[in-house]
């Protein structure tokens, strides 16, 4: 019983870091479209896998602290509401589709939450800001179809990478005997 | 394999209704003049760009130390100095009409253009 509650703090802690070295490293490449709020956003692919492959409880710890943790990183106490209402947007949408559509297409699912997460961010900068940044919504929302759908492929690939090399087992074991 | 085909077609959809909305509001608009600067969501300052004769610029200054150079020409305003390590409101370049507005999200600095050259009435007031 505690070796298994370690061992799923410990798989938890490491994936956490994983998300946040993705982070770290995405927020290093150059803006490509001078658009704000146009990113790859590759963390996604961290709360994704936790979604599909253990439980949501251990997902959503993992985004939270990935955000909290980025944003003193980061050093922008203003991004950190963005990412926060974004993030928990997405994490809830992601969670309803992977419900609704019993895990699959990934791509799908990566994809709803790109764009609900374009949507929370909006969202947010319209109350902090004014109304004119819902104009930038279209141009979010294509972006997170393009990039939603890639980190979902993504994800997905490793899922089945990880499967076939036998990985996938002890994985979902950490979560499901407990 | 079917539910792959409807989500692909949603997927379809939100990109055809967002293209669909940029073109409309890329078509009907064009004809607005008047440049509105807000700096931490307050309007700082109104301008007739088809007023301006000669470019000028100006600074915005947060209260945090951070600042944009705001570069106002003959129907055109945008930034060409910002203290922000993305400068993304600088690359998007100089704007003429209301289709993108010039947002600066760590200086909180937007640069929208409309058609009248007061505020109105409505939303602008209540987001206020």
């Amino acid at each position: 019983m505690n070796k298994i509650k370690i061992r799923k703090l410990v798989t938890l802690s490491l994936l956490c870091a994983l998300s946040l070295i993705i982070f770290t490293v995405e927020s290093m490449i150059p803006p490509i479209v001078p658009i704000q709020g146009v990113k790859l956003g590759l963390a996604n692919v961290i709360t994704l896998f936790l979604i599909l492959t253990a439980d949501k409880k251990s997902a959503a710890a993992v985004l939270l602290v990935r955000i909290v943790l980025a944003a003193v990183f980061a050093g922008q106490a203003i991004s950190f509401l963005y990412s926060l209402c974004g993030g928990m947007l997405a994490f809830s949408a992601m969670c309803a589709a992977e419900k609704l559509l019993n895990g699959k297409p990934v791509w799908f699912i990566s994809l709803v939450g790109a764009v609900f997460h374009n949507i929370g961010q909006i969202s947010a900068a319209c109350v902090l800001m004014t109304w004119a940044v819902v104009y930038y919504l279209p141009f979010l929302l294509i972006s997170g179809c393009i990039t939603g759908i890639l980190t979902g492929l993504l994800t997905s690939f490793t899922i089945e990478k990880m499967d076939k090399a036998g990985l996938l087992q002890p994985f979902k074991d950490v979560f499901n005997k407990e | 394999m079917k539910k792959e085909y409807v989500c692909a077609a949603a997927a379809a959809a939100v990109i055809v209704l967002s293209c669909a909305l940029t073109a409309f509001r890329y078509f009907t608009g064009g004809n607005e003049r008047y440049a509105y600067v807000y700096s931490d969501s307050v309007l700082i300052k109104t301008i007739d760009l088809n007023a301006v004769k000669e470019p000028y610029s100006f600074l915005v200054e947060t209260k945090d130390g951070g600042s944009n150079t705001v570069e106002v020409c003959h129907g055109e305003i945008g930034v060409t100095h910002a203290s922000c390590p993305d400068e993304i409101c600088i690359n998007t370049g100089f704007i003429h009409s209301s289709l993108l507005p010039i947002v600066c999200l760590p200086n909180k600095l937007v640069i929208e253009i409309k058609d009248s050259p007061y505020e109105s009435e409505g939303i602008d007031a209540v987001a206020q």
